[in-house]
C-alpha cells in the first residue's frame, strides 16, 4: 500500500477526535528545526470550519478491541493499515519544514496489544526529537493497559498526553466499550497526572530536570452517544479539572459512524448541544462559574436558545443591573455581552476616567446584550428593562444579528483569539534602511560560506 | 503645509521631528507614493534623517510606552489610508499625558491607531499559519504572499526561531519585498526576486500527500464553508498549497 493510500486512511480513522489544540507548549528550538508557542497557531481550515493545527493520525488502526461506537472496532468492515515508525516521522518533518503544521498529534488504535502499541509510538516521539533534533508540539495518546513504564518514557518526549474517556458514565462504558472499564482508563490519567506533578517538583529543585508532558494532559467526550445528560457531563469535566489537574476536556458531537443497536438512532451530530457543552465549559475555566450555577437536577440540558451564560443572567435578573464604574472584575465577566477582554478593557480604562455607554461601545461591549444587565454612572441604557420576557427576546434578538460571527455554530469559534504580542522581535535589528536596486544576485545569499560571519555588505544585491 | 516623505519608517519618523522641531503648520504627513502635488496645497518633501528617525522612537518609548510604540509601528505599516495623521495625533496626545493613553481604550485619537493596530496583529497571527513553503532545487524554502497590510518584517523573526536549520525565503510579491535566511542570518529589504530557481523533484510527493490529508480530515456531516471562510478569508487561499487545484 502506497503512504498516500495509508494516509487517506488513518486520517479518516483518527478525525473524529477533536482535539487539534496546540497550545500550552513553550519548547525552544535548541539546535534544530521547530518550537512551539503556548498560544497556538492553526494552519488551516478544513471544510467542516475546524481548525488545522496538528497532523492527526492514527499509528494504526488495526485494533484488537471492539467498543461500539468506534469507526475502527474489529467487528466493522473498513480499509486497514498500520504506519511504520519511519513514515510518521517523514510525514512529521516534512509536512513541518513546509509550515503546513505545528506538530505531530499520534493516536492509535490497539494493534496486538496495548504495550506493543505503546512501544511503537515511544519510538517515534523519541527518535523526533533525539536524532531529528525535531522542537515542535507534539501530543500523544496514553494507551489505556499499557506497561506503566512506556507511558512514562514517552512522557518526556511529549508536549501533551492524553487519555479518551469518550463516554461520560460507568453505565455508557459498560455497553459500549466492554473491554475498556472506567478503571482502566483513569488509571493512566492518574498516573500521569502524577507524573506531570512530580516532574514539577523536580524542576524547582533541579533545575536541569527535563519536563514531563509540560503542555498537560486532555480528555475527550462523546456527546450524544448515551443517554447522559449535559448536567453529568459537566460535573465530570468540572472534577477531571480539579482531581486530575486536566488541562482541556473536548466534546464530540456523536457522529454515527456505524450503525448498531445499542446506539441511539441520530439523523444529524447534536452539535449545538457540543457547542453549548464548550460554552459552559469556557465559563468553568475563565469566568468562575460552578456547575451547580449553570445546570440543576430539575434542569438539566441546556437552553437550545440562549448561550449559558445569558441563560444564568436572566434567571439571576435580581443581581442586575451592576454598575459599570464600580463593580468587581468577576461580577463583570457574568454580564452577557461583556467578554474576558473587554471586562479587562473596562478595569483599564477605569483607571483614567468614568466610562459612559458610548467609551463601552468603543471598547468592544456588546450593549444589545449587556445594555440590560449594567449602568454607567447610574443611568441606565436606552434599551434597557427589567422585564424578564423582554430582556430574555432582546437577547435571543441580539445574537442573530448577522454581524455578529461569533453566532456560527461550531467549536473553533469559542477558541479564535488573536495573540497581540506575537513578533515581538524590534524591527530595527535587521530592517535594511537602504532598498538595493540589484535583485540579480540575491541567491548568492544562500551560498555564501555559511561561517557565521556574513556581512550584509557581501551580498552584493 | 503638507510633509510629503517617501514611504518608509524612517522618513516617516523624521516627518515627526520637523513638526515638533520646525513649529509649522502642518495639516497632513503624506507619502510621496499617494500624493499629488496640486498648486493649492504648501509641502515640503522630507528627506530620511537616521538620527532624527531614532530620537523620535527613543521619545516614544520613553515619554509614552514600548506598547504605544509598537502600536504605532503596527498602524503604520496596516498602509490604512490616513494612518499618518491618526499617528500625529496620537503621538501629540501622548507626549501630554504619557503611558495613561494604553489606558484610554474609549478614545476615538487612540482608537484611531489602535484598531489599524490590532487589524495587523490579527493578520500577522493568521500568516503564521497560513504562509506555506516550497522545496527549491538547492535547498531553499520559498514562500510567497500577498497580505494586506505590510506585515513581513513582524512575522519573519517567528520563522528565523523555528526553521533556523533551513534556507528560507518570504517574498511579498505585492510590496516587492523579501525576507531571506541563509540559517545563520536573515535579511529584509526591498527586492523583486527573479530567477527563482525550479522545485525540487521531493516537493510536488509531500504536496501531494498534504493536499490528500486535508481532503480527509474534514468530516463529511459537519461541512460549513462558512465557518471556514470565517477563520480563513478567500483571498488568502491562492497561496495554499492545499486549495491549489490538483
Ligand atoms: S480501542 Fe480505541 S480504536 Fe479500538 S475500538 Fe475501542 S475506541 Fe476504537
Amino acid at each position: 500500500m502506497d503512504l498516500n493510500e495509508k494516509l487517506g486512511i488513518l486520517a479518516d480513522a483518527a478525525k473524529y477526535d477533536v482535539s487539534c489544540s496546540s497550545s500550552g507548549g513553550t519548547r525552544k528550538n535548541k539546535n534544530g528545526v521547530g518550537d512551539s508557542h503556548a498560544c497556538g497557531i492553526c494552519h488551516t481550515w478544513a471544510d467542516d470550519g475546524r481548525c488545522v493545527s496538528l497532523l492527526k493520525i492514527l499509528l494504526s488502526n488495526e485494533c484488537i478491541y471492539d467498543c461500539v461506537y468506534c469507526i475502527n472496532r474489529s467487528s466493522n468492515d473498513v480499509p486497514r493499515a498500520s504506519f511504520t515508525a519511519e513514515e510518521v516521522i517523514e510525514l512529521t518533518m516534512n509536512f513541518y519544514r513546509r509550515n503546513y503544521i505545528e506538530g505531530l498529534f499520534l493516536s492509535s488504535a490497539v494493534l496486538k496489544n496495548p504495550s506493543h502499541t505503546m512501544e511503537l509510538m515511544l519510538e517515534i516521539v523519541k527518535k523526533l526529537r533525539t536524532q531529528h533534533k525535531f522542537f515542535g508540539y507534539i501530543h500523544i495518546k496514553a494507551i489505556p493497559g499499557a506497561d506503566e513504564r512506556l507511558i512514562n518514557e514517552a512522557g518526556m518526549y511529549v508536549d501533551r498526553m492524553s487519555v479518551n474517556i469518550e463516554l461520560p458514565s460507568d453505565k455508557g462504558l459498560e455497553v459500549l466499550a466492554p473491554q475498556k472499564p472506567k478503571k482502566a482508563l483513569l488509571k493512566p490519567m492518574h498516573q500521569i497526572s502524577n507524573k506531570i506533578i512530580e516532574s514539577k517538583e523536580n524542576k524547582r529543585l533541579f533545575k536541569k530536570s527535563e519536563s514531563f508532558v509540560p503542555a498537560g494532559q486532555s480528555t475527550q467526550l462523546i456527546v450524544g452517544a448515551t443517554p447522559d445528560k449535559d448536567l453529568s457531563i459537566l460535573k465530570l469535566s468540572e472534577a477531571l479539572y480539579s482531581n486530575f489537574n486536566l488541562k482541556r476536556v473536548y466534546y464530540s458531537a456523536f457522529v454515527p459512524t456505524v450503525t448498531d443497536p445499542r446506539l441511539p438512532a441520530l439523523i444529524k451530530p447534536p452539535l449545538l448541544r457540543e457547542h453549548r457543552l464548550y460554552q459552559a465549559d469556557w465559563l468553568l475555566r475563565f469566568y468562575g462559574f460552578e456547575a451547580d450555577e449553570l445546570l440543576s437536577k430539575t434542569n438539566p440540558n441546556f437552553n437550545p436558545e440562549l448561550d449559558p451564560k445569558a441563560d444564568w443572567a436572566l434567571r439571576n435578573l435580581h443581581l442586575f443591573p451592576i454598575e459599570v464604574n464600580s463593580a468587581e472584575y468577576e461580577m463583570l465577566l457574568r454580564v452577557p455581552g461583556i467578554g474576558v477582554k473587554s471586562a479587562q478593557r473596562i478595569i483599564a480604562a477605569r483607571r483614567v476616567g468614568r466610562l459612559t455607554f458610548d467609551n463601552l461601545k468603543r471598547i468592544g461591549v456588546v450593549l444589545k446584550r449587556a445594555g440590560h444587565f449594567v449602568t454607567c454612572q447610574g443611568k441606565t441604557y436606552e434599551s434597557y428593562s427589567s422585564n424578564e420576557a423582554i430582556v430574555k427576546d432582546s437577547l435571543i434578538s441580539a445574537k442573530l444579528q448577522p454581524k455578529s460571527k461569533k453566532s456560527v455554530a461550531g467549536q473553533m469559534s469559542l477558541f479564535s483569539f488573536v495573540n497581540d504580542s506575537e513578533a515581538d522581535e524590534s524591527l530595527s535589528e535587521f530592517l535594511l534602511t537602504e532598498s538595493p536596486s540589484n535583485s540579480r544576485q540575491w541567491l548568492s545569499y544562500f551560498n555564501q560560506p555559511q561561517d557565521g560571519r556574513l556581512l550584509l555588505s557581501d551580498i552584493h544585491l | 503645509m503638507i510633509y510629503i516623505y517617501d514611504g518608509t519608517w524612517d522618513c516617516f519618523l523624521t516627518a515627526i521631528h520637523h513638526y515638533y522641531y520646525d513649529k509649522q503648520d502642518v495639516s497632513n504627513i503624506e507619502s510621496s507614493l499617494c500624493y499629488k502635488p496640486n498648486l493649492i496645497d504648501e509641502y515640503r518633501t522630507i528627506t530620511t534623517d537616521i538620527i532624527k528617525a531614532k530620537a523620535v522612537e527613543e521619545a516614544i518609548l520613553h515619554k509614552i510606552s514600548a506598547e504605544s510604540l509598537e502600536n504605532i509601528q503596527r498602524c503604520f505599516f496596516s498602509e490604512i489610508e490616513g494612518r499618518e495623521i491618526w499617528i500625529l495625533k496620537y503621538i501629540r496626545m501622548g507626549f501630554k499625558i504619557g503611558s495613561r493613553i494604553d489606558s484610554m481604550l474609549g478614545d476615538k485619537t487612540v482608537l484611531d491607531v489602535l484598531i489599524p493596530a490590532r487589524k495587523v496583529g490579527l493578520e500577522c497571527h493568521r500568516m503564521l499559519g497560513l504562509i506555506r513553503f516550497e522545496l527549491l532545487e538547492g535547498g531553499i524554502y520559498y514562500s510567497k504572499i500577498q497580505p494586506d497590510h505590510n506585515i513581513i518584517s513582524f512575522i519573519s523573526p517567528h520563522f528565523k526561531n523555528r526553521f533556523s536549520d533551513q534556507n528560507w525565503i518570504i517574498h511579498d510579491t505585492k510590496r516587492k519585498i523579501a525576507s531571506l535566511y541563509n540559517t545563520k542570518k536573515m535579511l529584509l529589504s526591498y527586492m523583486d526576486l527573479s530567477n527563482i530557481p525550479e522545485l525540487h523533484s521531493d516537493e510536488l510527493k509531500f504536496q501531494a500527500l498534504w493536499k490528500n490529508y486535508y481532503k480527509h480530515i474534514a468530516i463529511k456531516n459537519r461541512i460549513n464553508p462558512k465557518l471556514q471562510k470565517n477563520f480563513m478569508p478567500k483571498r488568502y487561499w491562492k497561496n495554499l498549497t492545499e486549495k491549489k487545484p490538483d
